[in-house]
């Protein structure tokens, strides 16, 4: 706990720092880095005005400190987190520059009642910091690494007694083999990391990754092929056999952000293994959105992803990664190689390929729901029967997917096939997949010579026969990938309907915080990349001054002032429908709901529901039953009774 | 009735409906049945494939269908002998389908169960004895499978149909003396039987409902 305390509030520290010299502590083939220029993000604010925000001074109230200034943490000095995936070992390591030694081994201390520190440890001319078996710290320099070593599954299985006698000296004082393991792992993080202190001839600023970006702004991501490695690292049976799938998407990605005023901007790069690289590449270029299919979605639909590829290329990618993926895990590559070329003769490849334009549309315009009455039947202790009025809502996605067409008579045909044999009805104009449990709307099928659709919008679909169509798209970009989602308009439908405070504040962060977010590509980049676009509501304010800012308010609705905030969201949800309860007509009302009402003003101002707010949740509830037809209570009552007449209340359910 | 049941829960409404069966040996003399087949819950959906013509090899009936069928089975149930005012309502606002009558004796009873049973199929099933009452003792019996919808549609198995409720309720003029089944209860006024079970426990085990009922 203390450990992961430790790292978090590094991370954390940190988020406020020309970083290189970190970068020497990471060696080449580390597989994964990210980097915080916290002295870039303190000229856009300040660490020490960060700090004065409610949520640090508690964090260092907690740690028995006046600020987290007293960390001994350089705050306007890079930070970075790296991951080594090695075979023996996975090492987490935190890089941070320390601005007063003195002050960060007492904060060390004061965290752990067993810190140990030996000055020039082994003649290295740096200090080592330890607290417990497995926690450690490398100091020196202006600098601090903290290292955590997790032997892997099977090197451990096949090399711990090895270890144990490697390392009988330093470990012998143990009496457990846990404690032993833990020893060891710490050991190996030390030796890890004072090897890379004293000789990395090839530091992780030297690789083709890093390389990626010339410039990097305020925080940066690397990932050196990750993917294979953590296959291999993983310790799973399930897992590991997917490696070749893995190893697919072998090379480099790095991902660039940079805080603006107002927006977050991402810039990332993807540089693959020659071949690959080539494959999608040709997948890709020289393709762009068709946005003629943007007539089908609403303008203000919640997300769409959209696209355009090249679908032959795309189909010989496939077979290609197919035969990389399983190719000596099911089978050997030779005869993954023969099948291919089996299929490949018996399928006419062309005509598989030019199926499909390769154009891709997918939106999600919300959600809508339904609310019907139906009638639920209650009985009494002498089990006599009454119909109650009930209301059901009914939500379902409503979505829209245009795929464009290359070969519309061979769709043409499985249509026809779906209809001679009833799956699919008409329906205003359109095909109709009837509703059932999966999906409770139904899907609505329209389909021309150069597209299909699919969707739930049925007023669209309806429309559609008299060349109706949504208007007012505006989507001024040059790329053939391009995903967009409205944060605000999708978080804002959630905190409205949602009667639990603590997925409202959640819920409210996320509205009042963040606008849309926007990811596309650069077609015209030589090499695969993407740009992106975190676009928040505040507007006039640096993106992170905004985050830093809203984080802290979420902490202080949640932790510091939960009380008060619950009770004014829970009495604000009561007196809203205490004024719809009061303009309903006379003959909507009822005695039960008169006293419900009444039950409620006189909770709102009790000192119990003050203290604990949570129980004016009951009264949302009983009063949405009376005025919204809510089911909240059993449906079924009932007097129980064994056979010889020993009777009992219960109520069921 | 069950076959306005098998062919509405044939499209995916495998939870959350109700059956309830009533009957009544009342104070008066009279005796009554009601069976209630109440969909309302899924009101939303019903409303969207009542205007589809199929939905796979199902043809899905209009209202105006459903109704005249309702009619035929209402004219059939008449003219079983020891029954009178047999009535077959479809309420498509709230989807409650409800077949109501009164009867003489249980025989007359046991023929109404097997008509509405045989109903609309091919293979007509010869008398089912579902109820008896001899020297006040009242008893249900769901004795073979074979008559028990649910243990014979292997759709409504495959679809999960599982969380239908089904209630069993009887009404008698005198005191329940005890009941044979453990899960039945009786009444506050200690006049009246009920059991409850789902869709999903009636289709395993259908002797789940029997029950002798000895009365005062």
């Amino acid at each position: 706990m203390k450990k992961l305390t430790l790292l978090f509030i590094i991370l954390l520290a940190t988020q406020f720092n020309n970083a290189q010299n970190l970068f020497d502590r990471i060696p080449h083939n580390a597989e994964f880095a990210i980097q915080f220029n916290l002295d870039k993000m303190d000229k856009i604010y300040s660490h020490k005005k960060v700090l004065k925000n409610d949520m640090w001074k508690k964090l260092a109230e907690d740690m028995d400190m006046k600020s987290l200034t007293g960390m001994g943490i350089d705050l306007a000095k890079p930070f970075m987190f790296s991951v080594d995936l090695t075979d023996s070992c996975s090492y987490f390591s935190v890089h941070a520059h320390v601005a007063n030694e003195k002050m960060f081994y007492e904060f060390l201390a004061r965290q752990s009642k067993n810190m140990d520190m030996i000055k020039d440890y082994k003649g290295s001319g740096y200090t080592l910091i330890k607290s417990g078996r497995s926690d450690q710290a490398i100091l020196g320099k202006g600098t601090v690494s903290f290292i955590f070593a997790d032997l892997n599954r099977q090197y451990r299985r096949e090399n711990l007694e090895y270890l144990m006698e490697v390392y009988y000296e330093e470990i012998r004082d143990y009496e457990y083999e846990y404690q032993q393991r833990d020893a060891i792992e710490g050991l190996m993080a030390i030796e890890r990391t004072l090897g890379l202190l004293k000789n990395n001839p090839k530091p992780f600023s030297k690789t083709d990754c890093f390389k990626l970006f010339d410039k990097t702004n305020e925080v940066t991501f690397w990932m050196n092929k990750l993917y294979s490695q953590l296959a291999k690292t993983i310790d799973d049976r399930e897992f590991r056999q997917f490696s070749n799938v893995f190893s697919t998407f072998e090379g480099y990605q790095a991902a660039d952000f940079s805080m603006d005023k107002g927006a977050l901007n991402m810039e990332m790069k993807m540089n693959f293994e020659k071949d690959i690289q080539d494959d999608i590449l040709e997948i890709t270029q020289g393709r762009t959105l068709k946005k003629d299919f943007l007539k089908y979605i609403p303008k203000d639909r919640m997300a769409i992803y959209f696209m355009s590829i090249n679908p032959k290329a795309y189909y010989n990618w496939i077979k290609k990664s197919m035969v990389h993926s399983f190719g000596g895990n099911m089978i050997s590559d030779a005869s993954l190689n023969d099948m291919v070329e089996i299929i490949e003769t018996l399928i006419d490849e062309d005509a598989i390929s030019k199926l499909v334009s390769g154009d891709v549309l997918m939106s999600f315009n919300g959600i809508e729901s339904r609310i019907t009455e139906y009638k639920s039947s209650r009985y009494n202790e002498d089990f006599e029967m009454e119909d109650v009025i009930r209301k059901e809502e009914t939500e379902y996605a409503e979505f829209t997917i245009v795929i464009g067409l290359n070969n519309y008579k061979f769709f043409e045909k499985i249509q026809n096939i779906m209809k001679r044999e009833n799956l699919l009805s008409e329906k205003d104009g359109y095909l109709m997949i009837p509703p059932n449990r999966d999906l409770k709307s139904g899907m609505g099928i329209h389909m021309n010579e150069e597209r299909m659709i699919l969707s739930t919008d049925f007023d669209m679909l309806a429309n559609l026969k008299e060349g109706k169509f949504y208007e007012g798209h505006n989507l001024d970009v040059n790329s053939n990938f391009y995903v967009d989602a409205r944060i605000q308009t999708f978080f804002n439908q959630l905190a409205e309907e949602s009667n639990r405070y603590s997925e409202y504040t959640f819920y409210d962060f996320m509205r009042s915080t963040f606008d849309r977010l926007v990811i596309m590509s650069n077609p015209n980049d030589k090499q695969l990349s993407a740009s992106g676009k975190l676009e928040m509501i505040d507007k006039k304010q640096n993106v992170y001054i905004t985050f830093m800012n809203a984080i802290n308010n979420l902490y202080v609705k949640n932790e510091l002032k939960r009380n008060e905030n619950r009770y004014q969201f829970y009495s604000d949800r009561i007196n809203k429908l205490i004024k719809k309860y009061e303009a309903l007509s006379a003959d909507k009302k009822s005695m039960k709901g008169d006293e419900v009402v009444k039950a409620a003003k006189e909770a709102l101002k009790s000192k119990e529901a003050k203290g604990e707010p949570y129980m004016l949740k009951e009264i949302i509830w009983g009063l949405e039953e009376i005025i919204d037809g809510k089911d909240y209570e059993p449906e079924y009552y009932h007097h129980d009774g064994d056979h010889n007449g020993h009777r009992e209340e219960i109520k069921e359910e | 009735m069950k076959y306005l049941l098998i062919i509405l829960l044939s499209f995916g409404l495998h939870s959350c409906f109700d059956i309830i069966e009533e009957i009544n040996f009342n104070e008066n003399g009279s005796k009554t049945f009601s069976y209630k087949i109440n969909l309302g819950k899924y009101k939303f959906t019903l409303d969207n494939i009542i205007k589809l013509d199929s939905i796979g090899k199902f043809k899905i009936p209009s209202e105006d269908e459903i109704r005249a069928d309702l009619n035929v089975l209402q004219g059939k149930l008449n003219k079983i002998e020891g029954i009178s005012k047999a009535s077959c309502t479809a309420d498509f606002e709230y989807y409650i389908f409800k077949i109501t009558g009164s009867f003489k004796d249980v025989h007359a009873l046991n023929k109404v169960y097997t008509e509405i049973y045989n109903f609309k199929r091919k293979e007509k099933v010869p008398l089912i004895e579902a109820y008896s009452f001899e020297n006040k003792v009242f008893e249900r019996r769901e004795k073979d499978p074979k008559t028990n919808i649910f243990a014979r549609n292997t759709f409504l198995k495959e679809n999960q149909f599982t969380e239908g409720k089904i209630m069993i309720l009887a009404r008698f003029p005198n005191q329940v003396l005890s009941v044979s089944n453990l899960a039945t209860k009786i009444s506050k006024n200690g006049k009246a039987v009920l059991t409850k079970c789902s869709a999903a426990q009636l289709m395993k085990k259908p002797s789940t409902i029997n029950c002798q009922v000895k009365l005062k």
